[in-house]
């Protein structure tokens, strides 16, 4: 027997065939080349991995609480089962991803909803049995999911980064609270002394800021109404990051209603301690435009989504053209 | 490296759990949530492994794997084309079989536009000689206006085959006719895809069909609306059945947990029913055709060999269903066809009773034996599709 043979045989050993099955394999062993054998042989691993793996997560689900050993933070940010295998991550935002995902995939099911579907097709002429054949589509399906889980991975990446960081900022502000009470009751202080960590925590907000805005640069897409709305200039230059911006700018405007450095104090709390002083009442028009920019963006990934989709029936159409289906 | 023991146990747990989740969200088809895509993806691998393996283990019969549906094979062979569910493949009719089967469905297929399957436990014809009449289950799209005139032609029959009997929803009319009783009008207007009760129509027949001899054939068909949807597909099963015409669409897929789900519910609750009706020869069969789903090959083969050991039993039963339908032939009168018919059944008839005639015919220990085998089998596949550990399969399901 080859070796190719033994490792098929191997990791047949885990599946349970009957009689026919197993007097068959011999007979195919023999003909078998070494590719379509590597091939099989991975298929069976990726089935077996995945049977396990849903075992594995069915157990978590049926077994009583307290009976799991709780979290353990680990170097990757995320939490992990406590003596479980690192596949299970529970990350600290879930349930708000999960919404974000909720809202978009409520949003997008009305455009891959069987009636929306139905429609568009037919409107282009195609038979119904066309229009079911396809209503699923690979073609659609994994336009679908690229767009979606870019943008959703896009947001949640912020989302998640912005949360970390805001609860450290949260942590910095609470240690320093009684200092702060002073501060406010005295607003010209010359005595501010300096605040590092709350600098450093600042700072990291505002690259992560500046990183938003200047990454994600790698294409220049075709912007559409919402998008494109003022101007093509200003349009590429906010592609893809009002969202970012809009959740980033409404956040730091609510932290920097706490800044409560003096303006002459050294570093950037001193600076921020200025632009907070000088202008008074900051929250009242910077968190609207903050939140309008976020409803903009989200508005545009919105359009993005609707564009993709219908330029995928259109692929699909113009196949099925080809195809005379 | 993980037991075959555990590795059971998984591919136990993902198919309960598919009928679990059928059962909980079967009001609102989601098909979203993470549970679900789980399951799909663990259904969808699984299949695909499996369906790689049968090309292989399967090739001298011409099997490839249809890369576009996990878990089927297709085999074209001009003008034949069959997709085929890797699981029943290995008992699926072959050869002047399967000739036979393809001729008949040509022949009482309703339209050039529809999509024919042979369904039901003929799909496991080779695994044991348990099968009675041949199903079909086709596809009928509405929008082919000739549809309900190629039934109504249909009912005529031909040489070989007589239409004995056609129902729709509720209503049903049998051989002979009456003149305008049932209409290509009357199926237009009262066939309804979005309707459960109006959206099939069954039409049974009889007749010589080769290899098989003269056997009660009937066909399913299923109107499929403007939209592609019918309300309908709930009475098909993509686990058994085997389309013989060359489409991408399936109304139903096997790696859709739902699905999936629906179809071990449906055989679940079929082989409790019948188990405690007492009719166990066709608790067997539908034994069959779970312990095939759910990759339990060792009581696949111990229903093959309590059939085997039970010849008797089976062909007692065999020689009652024909002797029911020679009396149903006789009394249509002077019929030529089903005078012919009728002739032929007496001498399968008779050839079955000379066998039965070797093997003796079974007393009552032979058939309680038979019984407790088949209880006892019943019980162990529910087993692996329990729902929990108090849940009993001898109440309410």
């Amino acid at each position: 027997m080859t070796v190719t043979n033994a490792r098929l045989r191997d990791a047949l050993a885990q599946w349970p065939l009957d009689r026919e099955q197993r007097s068959l394999i011999d007979k195919a062993l023999a003909g078998i080349d070494v590719d379509r054998t590597d091939q099989i042989v991975e298929l069976l691993r990726t089935a077996q991995n995945s049977l396990i793996d849903f075992d594995f997560a069915s157990s978590i689900a049926d077994a009583p609480f307290e009976s799991t050993s709780g979290f353990e933070a680990t170097e990757d940010g995320l939490f992990h089962l406590k003596s479980a295998r690192p596949r299970q991550p529970w990350y600290p935002l879930r349930r708000l991803r999960q919404q974000v995902e909720q809202l978009f995939e409520d949003f997008e099911t009305g455009f891959r909803s069987p009636q929306f579907v139905a429609q568009t097709a037919l409107h282009e002429g195609a038979g119904p049995a066309y229009v079911q054949m396809h209503s699923e589509s690979p073609i659609r399906e994994r336009t679908r999911q690229t767009s979606q889980s870019e943008s959703i991975s896009d947001l949640v990446q912020v989302i998640e980064r912005v949360d970390a960081t805001t609860q450290a900022l949260q942590s910095s502000i609470a240690s320093g609270s009684a200092r702060s009470d002073s501060l406010r009751q005295s607003p010209i202080s010359t005595q501010p002394g300096p605040t590092p960590m709350l600098d450093d925590q600042l700072q990291q907000l505002i690259r992560l800021l500046t990183a938003t805005i200047t990454t994600n640069s790698r294409f220049v897409p075709k912007l559409g109404e919402v998008n494109g709305a003022l101007g093509e200039t200003i349009g590429h230059l906010l592609n893809g990051k009002k969202t970012a911006i809009g959740i980033v700018g409404a956040l730091v405007t609510v932290l920097l209603e706490n800044v409560t450095t003096s303006p002459g104090a050294p570093g950037i709390g001193g600076l921020l301690g200025t632009i907070v002083w000088s202008v008074p009442g900051l929250s009242q028009f910077s968190l609207p435009v903050f939140l309008a920019v976020f409803a903009w963006g989200v508005l545009g990934k919105f359009e993005k989504w609707a564009r993709s989709i219908e330029s995928s029936i259109r692929l699909e159409s113009e196949q099925r053209s080809r195809l005379d289906i | 490296m993980t037991s075959m023991r555990s590795l059971d146990s998984s591919i136990s747990k993902i198919f309960a759990f598919c009928r679990d989740y059928y059962l909980a969200n079967a009001h609102q088809k989601l098909r979203r949530g993470e549970l679900y895509k789980n399951a799909r993806r663990t259904l969808k691998n699984t299949l695909q492994a499996m369906a790689a393996l049968h090309e292989e283990l399967y090739k001298h019969l011409g099997y490839s794997v249809d890369t576009d549906h996990p878990g089927y094979l297709v085999k074209f062979d001009p003008p034949k084309f069959l997709r085929v569910p890797y699981h029943v493949l290995p008992a699926f009719p072959s050869g002047a079989e399967l000739d036979a089967l393809w001729d008949l469905s040509r022949k009482i297929r309703s339209s050039d536009h529809s999509t024919i399957s042979i369904s039901g436990s003929n799909v496991l014809r080779k695994l044991f000689n348990l099968v009675g009449d041949i199903d079909f289950c086709e596809y009928l799209p509405l929008r082919d206006a000739h549809g309900f005139a190629r039934i109504v032609a249909n009912m005529n029959g031909d040489d070989r085959t007589i239409c004995l009997k056609v129902a729709v929803g509720n209503q049903a009319w049998s051989y002979p006719w009456d003149k305008g009783t049932l209409t290509a009008a009357y199926l237009t207007e009262n066939v309804d895809s979005t309707k459960k009760e109006k959206s099939t129509l069954k039409m049974d027949y009889v007749g010589e069909v080769d290899s098989f001899g003269v056997t009660e054939v009937s066909n399913l068909i299923i109107a499929v609306g403007l939209d592609g949807k019918s309300a309908g597909f709930e009475r098909t099963f993509a686990a058994q059945e085997v389309p013989l015409i060359p489409v991408d669409w399936l109304p139903n897929q096997m790696n859709d947990p739902l699905e999936m789900g629906r179809y071990i519910d449906w055989l679940v609750s079929a082989i409790v029913a019948l188990r405690d009706e007492d009719d166990t020869r066709k608790c067997m069969k539908r034994c069959a055709s779970l312990s095939r789903v759910l990759f339990l090959p060792e009581i696949t083969d111990e229903i093959a060999s309590l059939v085997d050991g039970h010849e008797s039993i089976l062909l007692v039963h065999q020689l009652k269903a024909l002797d029911e339908l020679c009396q149903e032939l006789k009394s249509l009168g002077d019929d030529q066809r089903a005078t012919r018919l009728a002739g032929l059944v007496d001498i399968r008839k008779k050839t079955l009773s000379d066998k039965l005639a070797e093997f003796g015919t079974p007393d009552e220990q032979a058939r309680q034996q038979f019984a407790r085998g088949a209880r006892s089998i019943a019980d162990r596949l529910l087993a692996h599709v329990q729902l929990g550990p108090n849940r009993s399969f001898g109440g309410a399901l």
